[in-house]
């Protein structure tokens, strides 16, 4: 069985998550709709979530098994295209999904008059910023010395390296190769900076987005969302300097390529411990901190802001009043942008720009 | 410290703002020398305009409360607001007068008015220390 297979089982089984997004919410939230944090767990907003998930990972079961049978009745290459194909069905599946409970979820709180009774507040600590939000830059200095050693053993050894460096293997096991060149041993080292600037700029991100503790309990959702925080952040400057590793590692099998028999191993290691990583610290820890158990004192008088409105399909935050650029996703673990703001459309274009710039150097 | 904003009233958010900060300067929970947020995170934060978040800084900074500094950003003043002079003492009487009036008016009495006053002065002079 070729690597490919594993490789695409392991994002397919990844890509299950989905289903579970409603359980690691925040409290305030469900199917991007605010809520009061002690409805969370009523009767039929249980079984919503119970609902969403078994549909979402019936979908998942559905795509999967039309994906085995065409790898066992079709060639390599309707496969490949199958995947991408069976990829994009599943994701707007899981969205197409989601709409009507985010609707039946607006029809509930309107109905009930959730925030007649409740004084909408926002709370906001003035020390935020001083608490320690994110790992310091200086800990990136370990990935980029990682990039500095793919430099130099490229061109120390460049003499060394076979004429015919290779590029891809298809789920045969047949490799393509390309004419070695300093383009094209330049792909890794760019991809790696591309990389560490991203990991980068997303610490950055984490440290200045909106801070959003809840009104509901200030002390507690504080404390969670700086775990929540500083948690992902670690996190990320691991997984982010173990993927500029495995790309010293490939990069090394054009110098060595004995070292190729080793990289099924390496790659699936390295893969391996990102996904599970994501999923545990998800479960655990929660969207803003909010699977961390601490001890709770409610204030059932007060209810966040309600920002419904500027949430479009619950998702896509656009509010042209708010100056803040990032902002926790309201249906998932992470962060999103504020769409009305110019610049975010101007990250999100210079983060596509750059992140397709290695594949140039392919051209040199 | 935190601050509390109520979006459903018909006081600006600027005013509530102010009256957090200075009430926080109060309770000792804001100490000489405290940084406050800059006016582009704490606008973030809120989710407001930076103008309204703005406003209430300017204010702050002409009544004494805090200094704005260049480098350093916006600072509670270390050495304390301005103690209070004649002047101000004109300008306390003349925002209490109003709502003196419209107590009297509702019945409520001298005695238990100097009662919600007391309580009010006791709160904020215990405030802080429960924090620490």
């Amino acid at each position: 069985m070729s690597s490919d297979y594993i490789l695409i089982s392991i994002v397919f089984l990844s890509l299950g998550f989905l289903a579970f997004i409603p359980f690691v919410t925040r409290k305030t939230e469900s199917f991007g709709v605010s809520i009061p944090a002690d409805y969370y767990y009523r009767t039929d907003l249980k079984k919503m979530r119970k609902n969403y998930a078994t549909i979402v990972l019936l979908l998942l079961v559905i795509v999967s098994l039309v994906l085995v049978l065409i790898g066992i009745n079709f060639n390599t290459k309707t496969l490949y295209i199958s995947y991408i194909v069976g990829l994009f069905v599943y994701l707007s599946g899981g969205f197409l999904v989601y709409l009507p409970f985010h609707r039946k979820m607006k029809i509930i709180k309107a109905h009930e008059n959730w925030l007649e009774s409740k004084q909408q507040t926002v709370v906001i600590d003035t020390s935020f910023r001083e608490e320690k939000l994110v790992v310091s830059f200086a800990w990136f200095i370990i990935p980029f010395l990682v990039i500095c050693g793919t430099f130099f053993i490229t061109f120390y050894l460049y003499n060394n390296i076979p004429e015919q460096i290779p590029m891809h293997t298809d789920m045969g096991g047949k490799i393509t190769y390309t004419d070695k060149s300093i383009g094209s041993l330049l792909i890794m080292p760019a991809l790696q900076l591309v990389m560490l600037g991203l990991f980068m700029f997303i610490n950055y991100m984490m440290s200045v987005s909106k801070q959003q503790v809840s009104a509901e309990n200030p002390d507690l959702s504080k404390r969670q969302i700086v775990l929540f925080r500083r948690r992902w952040s670690i996190f990320m400057l691991i997984s982010g300097t173990l993927t500029i590793m495995l790309l010293l590692f490939i990069q090394s099998t054009f110098i060595y390529p004995e070292l190729i028999q080793y990289e099924d191993i390496v790659i699936f290691t390295i893969i391996g411990f990102i996904l599970i990583g994501t999923f545990v610290l998800s479960v655990i820890t929660g969207q803003g901190g909010s699977r961390i158990k601490v001890q709770k004192n409610m204030n059932n008088n007060v209810i966040d802001r309600d920002e419904d409105e500027y949430w479009k399909l619950g998702q896509f935050y656009f509010n042209k009043n708010d100056p803040a650029i990032f902002i926790e996703k309201r249906f998932g673990v992470g962060w999103t942008n504020n769409w009305a703001r110019p610049l975010s459309w101007i990250l999100l274009l210079s983060i596509l720009a750059v992140a397709l710039l290695p594949l140039l150097l392919l051209f040199i | 410290m935190f601050i509390q904003l109520d979006f459903e009233t018909d006081i600006p958010i600027y005013e509530q703002l102010k009256d957090e900060i200075i009430i926080g300067i109060a309770k000792k929970e804001l100490k000489p020398g405290d940084r406050l947020p800059s006016v582009r995170a704490l606008a973030s934060d809120i989710g407001i305009n930076l103008h309204t978040v703005n406003k209430a800084y300017q204010q702050l900074k002409q009544e004494g409360f805090v200094l704005i500094h260049r480098q350093r950003g916006v600072v509670i003043n270390p050495d304390g607001a301005p103690k209070a002079d004649e002047q101000y003492k004109q300008k306390l009487k003349m925002s209490l007068r109003p709502t003196i009036a419209d107590s009297l008016c509702r019945g409520i009495d001298k005695e238990s008015y100097f009662t919600i006053v007391e309580a009010i002065y006791e709160e904020l002079l215990e405030g802080g220390k429960s924090n620490e």
